[in-house]
């Protein structure tokens, strides 16, 4: 704006403007010195802190106002800007007059003069309580899901909708000795064995675009060269909308099921000619006597 | 993997793979006579056609043959002996791919059963 044309009541208007503004957006806002402190705060701050500008001088507003964990990294950070003119950002607790703690991002910038020397510090703290509680329950979650993931019995995995593979559980990097570089994608074809690879990737070929749970038993290479036989178990996940967005997997050992089961046959294989046997050599006994009755 | 003892194919086993001099390795005697001398052996030898069956402190030598029967899906061994004729199934050959080592089970018509190793 031309400052000659501009009314001589615009200082006082722009700064009730400034005033307003600064009390109306939901952040609560403060002004520094280039040394700290401070010179001025915003409604919002006194509504929250209960501090005005004439408790903030000396350290007192600062110890009782951070949660006790945080004071010593905010005088680090803050100490830092102070020291260098960087960028001040910081995620901390204040203290509401009411009690209880709550978390802001608190965010500064220096104004600098002509000759680029500091004059003011311009700082916001925004609430970011309720997205902070979300993150850590969301990494809480995580953090169980992946204690969960990683000692279940089996094998698991996830996959996009095209079968590409993006996750495997610790178990599969343990039995496999792999690690995620090696197997994203398709790259589990490499601890397949080659006289059952290709079977296995025609089924699952036609499974993945199907989008229908699946069954499967094949052998893995396990890390010290053995095979052993895997019953695979994948389950399509949806949306609301019934779109695929996911599979997991699950691999289950069935080796010693496997040998059981033959164990079992071969049993019941052994007895059966174990029977005929008897019975054969009872019909031998039997011509032997007709042969000595006819003598 | 030369020394991984692989299950024979009983309905194809060639007669030379049952031949050789086993050493009784275990054994089932069921209700088989404990003081004959087979449930006492502790070495076969299959021969050309000559039996030789070792035991602590008895010997005897006879011939055997191998027989099969339409009826079962696996050969047995004809057994002659001095005192006594005797028939044995081959319950389960495995052997080493190059054949240097293997195992028989024969089961009696007396009911004892014989894992037999080779060597």
């Amino acid at each position: 704006m031309d400052a000659s044309t501009a009314s001589p009541q615009l200082p006082s208007l722009i700064e009730n403007e400034f005033q307003l503004l600064a009390d109306f957006i939901p952040q609560l806002v403060w002004i520094t010195d280039p040394t700290g402190d401070h010179l001025y705060f915003n409604q919002r701050w006194v509504d929250y802190t209960g501090y005005t500008l004439a408790d903030s001088v000396g350290p007192d507003m600062w110890n009782n106002l951070l949660h006790p964990d945080d004071r010593a990294r905010a005088r680090r950070i803050w100490g830092h800007s102070l020291a260098t003119g960087d960028n001040y950002e910081i995620e901390y607790r204040f203290k509401a007059k009411e009690g209880g703690y709550r978390w802001f991002l608190g965010q500064a910038s220096p104004r600098r003069d002509a000759q680029g020397a500091i004059v003011t510090w311009f700082g916001t703290c925004t609430d970011i309580h309720d997205q902070k509680l979300t993150g850590e329950a969301m990494a809480e979650r995580e953090a169980e899901f992946t204690t969960l993931a990683d000692n279940v019995a089996q094998l698991s995995w996830m996959a996009r909708p095209d079968g590409h593979i993006y996750w495997y559980n610790k178990r599969w990097y343990d039995f496999t000795g792999t690690n995620l570089a090696e197997m994203e994608g398709w790259g589990w074809e490499q601890v397949h064995h080659p006289d059952h690879i290709k079977p296995v990737v025609d089924f699952v070929s036609q499974a993945w675009a199907k989008g229908q749970p699946w069954e499967l038993t094949f052998p893995l290479k396990r890390h010290d060269g053995e095979y052993r036989w895997f019953l695979t178990r994948a389950v399509p996940i949806r949306n609301e909308q019934d779109e695929l967005v996911r599979w997991l997997g699950t691999n289950t050992d069935v080796t010693k099921m496997r040998e059981l089961q033959e164990q079992l046959q071969n049993s019941y294989a052994d007895l059966e000619a174990k029977v005929t046997f008897r019975n054969l050599e009872l019909e031998h006994e039997v011509q032997q006597l007709r042969k000595q009755l006819g003598k | 993997m030369s020394d991984l003892l692989l299950d024979v194919n009983l309905q194809q086993v060639p007669d030379d793979y049952l031949a050789g001099a086993w050493r009784v390795a275990h054994r089932v005697l069921n209700r088989a006579d404990p003081a004959s001398t087979l449930a006492q052996a502790t070495t076969l030898l299959l021969g050309g056609q000559a039996l030789e069956l070792q035991a602590p402190s008895q010997h005897e030598t006879g011939s055997w043959a191998v027989q099969r029967d339409e009826l079962l899906n696996r050969p047995y061994l004809s057994l002659s002996l001095p005192t006594e004729d005797l028939r044995a199934l081959v319950t389960r050959l495995r052997r080493t791919t190059d054949g240097a080592r293997a195992q028989l089970n024969l089961y009696f018509s007396s009911g004892l059963e014989m894992q037999l190793d080779r060597p």
